[in-house]
């Protein structure tokens, strides 16, 4: 980094610093690379001031001002303000709003101190009420509105003309923020009542992180364990779907299962219940050997149904489906048979609809829990 | 980042003081406000510190007053050293344009300042800064501590350490003493100043 400091502007600036330091021209040894160039102008006529630059009296005119904030009443908001710039928390907010009012009481009669000083508080209190999701400008707002009351009030200089106009920009600049941003309360979510505020939070993140959408990227619930239940939840709707398809499909083929399916969902509600009415583990348990064949008017007529059976409605002729039975064996209302014939194969197809089902619900899961690994490794 | 604002003809440079704990940074800052609070109509904010350790930072405005039309101000930071606090010294970086790399020279804190400086490398890269192209200068400070009996390190083999491949200006200092702090910090805002300006050519 051994730029040379050729142009007029650094030579002025070295100069410039010559005369701050003047005092402290005793440069010591300097290591291997150094390039003792110190410039022994101490004197202020050594400074060439350039066309249109003030003059040095100018320069250091505020010298004797006793303006300095240090011994303003703003000495204390100063410092508050400063801590806001790094770290955001309750307490340096409470503090702020408590030496806003501490002036407000003090400049009881200024216009331009309390019109700042309002916005401020207001500000204030909205950053402190929204903490981490305060409008990212907020804080920006208020280190202006700061600064202009800075201005105003130490600058003994400044003409009213120019403090009514830094106020009357403020509060346009204000008016605008206030239309810009939400201000109902922030609600908080349950189970936070007991977390920290957003205390602690640097400023910097706020601020400048906020406006690159960073900070958006923290404020993210961190998907934890605690998202599995969605994800059940997302594979259930998912089976309640697939359970529904398939139920549509059995149906273009014949209402074999239809009284079943239709009395299950009127009495169980979910459609995840559907699945047994193809004939479930309960289902299948329920039709014992020769209950329906062997019951009464199983030639013709409907069939009586005992508690607890299970309905087995008549095949018409040219159903398709599978079974044991020869297909040419089966006519119109001819139900020998079925029963010792149907049940292994509905079970059959229960246990291929399952399978399929399960298989499904099991890469969704997958799926699901790759895409929030691939969610916390790119937050990572 | 520097503030460079040509309607209103202002300019704002952020220069940080980096090193080791303990290595006397905050004291390179108390000594230049010393030295020109008369001056410079600003005041030196010490925020969180604890004793005489930073825990959070040093923050001193430096107006240095119009140059060719241009009012030009230098921020100064210190960043607390302790090696615990690296998120601090992350944020206090953000936005630097110049640095002074303050070593200790005793000689037990050799490695202190390797590590240091090398912390400072590798938080410039987070904010895609490259250490041998920014603006930096090294103070050896606490030279003074071979008056007391001390051992201090020697120059060479500070510059071994510490120089070898940056090849950037380099002073020995006694911070507490006054000795070369106000040579380092208008080297650093000549360096910076001079880079801003090539950078706006």
């Amino acid at each position: 980094m051994e730029a040379k400091t050729e142009s007029s502007f650094i030579q002025e600036l070295e100069d410039r610093l010559n005369v701050i330091f003047a005092e402290d021209e005793k440069p010591q040894q300097a290591g291997t690379f150094e390039m003792q160039e110190a410039v022994e102008t101490s004197a202020l006529d050594s400074i060439n001031v350039a066309p249109g630059d003030e003059s040095r009296e100018d320069l250091f005119s505020d010298l004797n001002e006793t303006n300095s904030v240090m011994f303003s009443h703003v000495k204390d908001l100063k410092g508050i303000v400063l801590s806001l710039e790094w770290e955001i928390n309750d307490e340096i907010l409470e503090k702020f709003d408590n030496e806003i009012l501490r002036l407000e009481n003090i400049y009881p009669e200024d216009l331009y101190g309390l019109a700042f000083a309002r916005i401020l508080r207001f500000l204030g209190r909205y950053i402190r009420e929204k903490s981490a999701e305060s409008e990212p400008r907020s804080i920006n707002l208020l280190l202006s509105t700061y600064d202009n009351l800075e201005k105003v009030l130490l600058s003994r200089k400044m003409p009213e003309a120019e403090k009514y106009s830094l106020m009357l920009e403020n509060i346009t600049a204000y008016r605008q923020w206030v239309e810009g941003v939400d201000l109902t309360p922030a609600v908080k979510a349950e189970g936070e009542a007991g977390e920290q505020p957003a205390a602690r939070r640097p400023a910097l993140q706020l601020l400048i992180g906020k406006q690159r959408g960073e900070v958006s990227r923290i404020e993210e619930p961190e998907i934890a364990i605690a998202d599995e239940p969605p994800v059940i939840e997302r594979a259930s709707d998912l089976f309640r779907e697939i359970v529904i398809e398939d139920e549509a499909a059995q149906r273009t083929g014949a209402d074999l299962t239809d009284d079943m399916t239709s009395a299950r969902v009127s009495e169980d509600g979910p459609a995840f219940a559907k699945v047994p009415a193809f004939a479930g583990p309960d289902s299948v348990n329920e039709i014992r050997a020769g209950e329906i064949l062997s019951g009464p008017g199983t030639d013709s007529g409907p069939v009586e149904l005992q508690a607890g059976e299970i309905p087995v409605p008549e095949i018409p002729a040219g159903d398709i489906r599978e079974s044991a039975v020869n297909r040419d064996e089966v006519q119109a209302g001819d139900l020998s048979g079925t029963d010792y014939a149907l049940a292994p194969a509905l079970e059959r197809i229960r246990q291929e609809i399952r399978n399929e089902i399960m298989e499904v619900i099991m890469a969704e899961i997958k799926s699901l829990r790759d895409e929030i690994k691939s969610l916390r490794d790119a937050r990572k | 980042m520097a503030f460079i604002n040509l309607k209103d003809r202002v300019i704002q440079a952020k220069i940080v003081y980096y090193g080791p704990g303990r290595c006397g940074k905050t004291t390179n800052l108390e000594y230049i406000y010393k030295k020109c609070r008369l001056q410079i109509k600003s005041e030196m904010v010490s925020v969180n510190t604890e004793g005489d350790r930073t825990l959070f930072f040093d923050f001193f405005p430096f107006d240095i007053g119009k140059i060719r039309g241009y009012e030009v101000k230098v921020q100064l930071y210190t960043v607390p050293g302790q090696v615990k606090y690296n998120s601090t010294r992350r944020l206090v970086l953000k936005g630097v344009d110049g640095v002074v790399f303050v070593a200790d020279s005793a000689v037990e804190r050799r490695n202190a300042n390797v590590a240091s400086l090398k912390n400072l490398q590798e938080n410039l890269n987070l904010y895609s800064k490259s250490i041998s192209k920014i603006p930096l200068v090294l103070q050896y400070n606490k030279r003074d501590l071979d008056k007391n009996g001390t051992p201090v390190l020697d120059l060479d083999m500070l510059e071994q350490d510490l120089n070898t491949e940056l090849k950037v200006p380099s002073y020995e200092a006694s911070a507490i003493e006054g000795d070369n702090v106000i040579m380092t910090l208008k080297r650093i805002i000549s360096l910076t100043m001079a880079s801003l300006e090539k950078e706006l050519e």
